[in-house]
């Protein structure tokens, strides 16, 4: 790839970076809770993706890649979060867009779910949330669609069921 | 409800311009850091060649290849952990993991080999001495006492090393054992 093509490629991750920053919050939130940790959170995950730009080939959608990365360095900011004083409970208000205290509750409702879930159902789940189709999912996760499919309509009846139980 | 939808409504809550321009800063840092440590070895070899040119003392040859096989194993150790860390994050979440697993077994390993090093580095010392002042080295308090207490504090960073790779592992094993396991839970639809 010429210098310029690199340059070009650069100037066109940053830019998707921008606008996938809200999916990277959010993949971020699914795996802490405190909001002074998700904000350490996201710098690293956005760091980890800037460095990472120069090995993106092209040939998944820049989306899929930077999830793949938010991912990857969440999963490995558990060691670091383990260290640090446990969270005492309740969402920073800040966190939460509070457009509607009903809407904020089931959000803060839901992320409390899909944190809760297990390592692998919780990567699904949030690929999923986000809008992504089953052969993307098992892009990013490295496993196969099919088995994409049989833990989203899992976890997504269990998800459904507590919704339709306490959140109504 | 649209959990899909519901989920969406989560914004972010910080200056993207700030974030990236701050990655770009760590990344130029590191950048810095890397030359730094080149800088820091070529100083450090060059350094330890003047010191065994001037031979101002019988132990000079002996401590300046001390000091040029030291700075150069930390060097390559640094380089090593640097190279294994940089953009390791586009990999696959179990490619990642199991990386990462690699890496502290490796670790665990770095930490033997720089015994053995040390070791080595000491009896061959000695040797050297041995062999060019044509007799047996001189074996004075100061200096048993500074192969003592260097040895020792090897070996209580090294074990502080193996014990938090030891964690690493153990973590990062049940980690992946949840990716694992995930995958063969019995499909109960």
């Amino acid at each position: 790839m010429s210098l310029l093509q690199r340059w070009r490629t650069k100037n066109a991750l940053e830019a998707e970076l921008k606008k996938q920053l809200p999916m990277l919050s959010r993949i971020v939130a699914s795996y802490e809770a405190d909001a002074d940790l998700q904000q350490e959170l996201l710098q690293e995950v956005v760091v980890a993706a800037w460095q990472a730009s120069s090995q993106f080939e092209g040939r998944a959608k820049a989306k899929t890649f930077f999830a793949r990365i938010a991912h990857n360095r969440c999963v490995t900011h558990i060691d670091t979060a383990v260290r640090k004083p446990q969270w005492s409970g309740g969402e920073d208000p800040e966190a939460i867009v509070s457009y509607d205290s009903d809407k904020a509750l089931q959000l803060e409702a839901l992320q409390k779910q899909i944190r809760s879930l297990p390592l692998q159902q919780r990567q699904i789940m949030t690929l999923f949330l986000e809008g992504f189709s089953y052969n993307e999912i098992a892009q990013v996760c490295d496993i196969k669609s099919s088995n994409v499919g049989v833990i989203i309509n899992r976890t997504k009846q269990s998800l459904t069921e507590f919704f339709n139980e306490d959140h109504r | 409800m649209d959990i899909q939808q519901l989920w969406q409504t989560q914004q972010v809550n910080a200056s993207v311009e700030e974030l990236i321009a701050q990655a770009k800063r760590r990344q130029t840092r590191m950048a810095l850091l890397m030359l730094l440590d080149i800088a820091i070895w070529a100083g450090s070899v060059v350094f330890g060649a003047l010191f065994i040119r001037e031979n101002a003392a019988p132990t000079s040859f002996a401590i300046g290849l001390f000091i040029i096989f030291s700075v150069s194993i930390a060097t390559a150790y640094m380089a090593w952990v640097r190279a294994n860390t940089w953009g390791a994050d586009s990999l696959s979440p179990r490619g990642l993991i199991t990386l990462m697993i690699r890496r502290a077994k490796a670790g665990k390993q770095v930490v033997t080999a720089c015994y053995v090093t040390y070791l080595i580095m000491v009896m061959g010392i000695l040797l050297i001495e041995a062999i060019i002042y044509g007799s047996m080295p001189i074996f004075s308090l100061l200096r048993i006492s500074f192969i003592a207490s260097f040895g020792v504090v090897i070996v209580v960073v090294g074990e502080w090393y193996r014990a938090k790779q030891k964690k690493v592992i153990a973590n990062l094993t049940s980690r992946l054992a949840q990716l694992e396991d995930n995958l063969n839970e019995p499909n109960n639809d």
